[in-house]
């Protein structure tokens, strides 16, 4: 009962200091990048490849939702970097509570950080740009699941991603090399279906990668007209990537942080 | 007239800087090597088959040879801010007999190798790659290497001053949603300008207020040829004013950030 009280003080104390930053949160994620992202994306990139088609419009843009996802989580878990060779305030949260505890609460605290501040980038998109962006067929239920799901993802991703880095130096280096394949091979710009259709071969090695689960799962969910992978499936492949990363990362942490 | 005496110090800083490049080359290769790799397979190969028409192809694969330099310099600018907020080095090269304009613009040249290193060749090796989507191409190797260090230029400067005039915390939390991706969102990156004006002539306009346009359609033009990019008689002198407006900011930032006085 006690680990469940420290818990959701820790839980309340990273909300407490996130609200802190709600200004700057809404600027970046609700008006600056949908605005940027709308306007290179679904206004000069879709039309100068397409032509005018509000449908490859959408699908664009609703790709770059992962990008942002990427961006948020790894501002959360990046702390968690910073503190370990600076404050360790890390330290002390492990004295009052188990190391396992510890890790589910950055993840569950960060996937609904990230997916409350990602919320607002499709609806943004289409208000900005109503006659490339439309979001009439989309089924709000299913982008609300699959967006919690793609937020606890990549959270669970970026804490293993985190402890597994040697340094503050290495955070350009796994962008540069891990973070950028996995977004261009996890359709970001490009759906599973054409990854297929060029090389079957490539279409089943990417279903390893949990970020096309991410984009196929929101494209299902809000352009339903064009073939995805089903939707059910994206939510099952998200849920099993996420035990697998906090598991992994739970046993990372132990390495690095418990010395019992 | 030259100082020899700056000059010598200089060139010993840019030789710990080709110690330090040749210590991390293996690493920043493998990296270019990957970048490209998957570049090539996105532009070269998925691209088409989602639709995109072929002739875009080859100029698309330059804007990202671009804008993967661009996050060379946004790597500069991390290591920048980096520097200031935690291990001040910088105090150490500040005691150094040597004016700052030398000492950044050794800075400065340091980024230009290193970067250099890393994605001329990575370039030259895309386009053999995508050598179908090149046929046509009519490339002018003078205006590249001019183009091609102007940007490398403007890139380090745009970083170094942004990352000197913006605290570290701001520059951490800010810098990428409130100005590059601003920058990125108006520039060409991925399609190119003329087929923005063809599409929009009023919208493209916006895009020429972004300094990445002149470093996109300018590398093109130099790459491909041809009159369906802006002319390197725009380009060129357009990297030099930004190039110059950066100075300034950077020659501010340096003040504001290093000068206690």
């Amino acid at each position: 009962m006690r680990s469940v009280w420290v818990f959701v003080q820790f839980f309340l104390r990273d909300l407490y200091v996130e609200s802190k930053r709600a200004k700057d949160l809404f600027l970046n994620y609700v008006i600056a990048y949908p605005l940027t992202f709308s306007v290179q994306t679904a206004y000069f990139q879709s039309n100068t490849y397409f032509g005018v088609d509000p449908l490859k419009s959408t699908m664009l843009y609703t790709g770059n939702i992962l990008l942002i996802l990427m961006l948020i989580a790894y501002k959360h878990m990046a702390n968690l970097l910073f503190d370990l060779e600076s404050n360790r305030y890390i330290n002390f949260q492990i004295t009052v509570l188990s190391p396992m505890l510890v890790v589910i609460e950055r993840i569950l605290f960060s996937s609904v950080a990230t997916f409350l501040i990602s919320l607002p980038f499709l609806p943004m998109g289409a208000l900005f740009f109503p006659a490339y962006i439309q979001l009439a067929h989309a089924s709000i239920l299913k982008t609300i699941i699959v967006l919690y799901m793609a937020s606890l993802c990549c959270s669970a991703y970026f804490m293993l991603a985190i402890l597994a880095l040697p340094s503050i130096n290495d955070i350009n280096t796994l962008w540069a090399r891990v973070n950028h394949v996995l977004m261009v091979f996890g359709g970001f710009w490009v759906p599973w279906m054409v990854m297929y259709s060029y090389s079957p071969a490539l279409g089943y090695l990417v279903c390893l990668n949990p970020l096309i689960f991410i984009t196929e799962g929101i494209r299902g969910a809000i352009v339903p007209s064009m073939p995805f992978i089903p939707f059910w499936l994206c939510i099952a492949a998200l849920a099993a990537f996420s035990l697998l990363f906090t598991t992994l990362s739970y046993w990372l942490f132990k390495r690095r942080l418990d010395c019992l | 007239m030259i100082d020899w005496h700056n000059a010598q110090v200089f060139w010993a800083l840019v030789q710990r800087d080709l110690i330090m490049i040749k210590k991390r080359l293996s690493s920043t290769l493998l990296t270019g090597v990957i970048q490209i790799t998957t570049s090539v397979v996105l532009f070269g190969r998925l691209f088409p088959t989602m639709g995109v028409s072929d002739q875009l192809i080859a100029p698309l694969f330059i804007g990202q040879a671009c804008f993967q330099m661009f996050f060379l310099g946004n790597a500069m600018g991390f290591r920048t801010i980096y520097d200031i907020k935690y291990s001040r080095f910088i105090d150490y090269r500040l005691t150094l007999p040597l004016p700052k304009r030398w000492l950044f613009g050794a800075t400065l040249l340091y980024f230009v190798i290193e970067t250099t290193i890393i994605t001329l060749p990575l370039l030259l090796l895309g386009t053999i790659f995508l050598a179908p989507q090149f046929a046509g191409a009519q490339p002018n190797w003078l205006i590249f290497i001019i183009t091609y260090f102007q940007v490398l230029c403007m890139y380090g400067l745009m970083f170094m001053s942004l990352s000197y005039y913006y605290t570290p915390e701001w520059y951490m939390n800010n810098i990428f949603p409130r100005r590059l991706t601003l920058l990125i969102g108006i520039s060409p990156v991925f399609y190119t300008w003329f087929k923005a004006y063809a599409f929009s002539p009023n919208a493209s306009l916006i895009v020429l207020a972004s300094p990445l346009t002149y470093a996109f359609e300018g590398m093109r033009v130099a790459l491909l040829g041809g009159p369906n990019y802006i002319s390197p008689l725009y380009c060129i002198p357009m990297l030099a004013l930004f190039s110059g407006v950066f100075c300034a900011l950077l020659a501010y930032g340096i003040k504001k950030r290093l000068d206690p006085v």
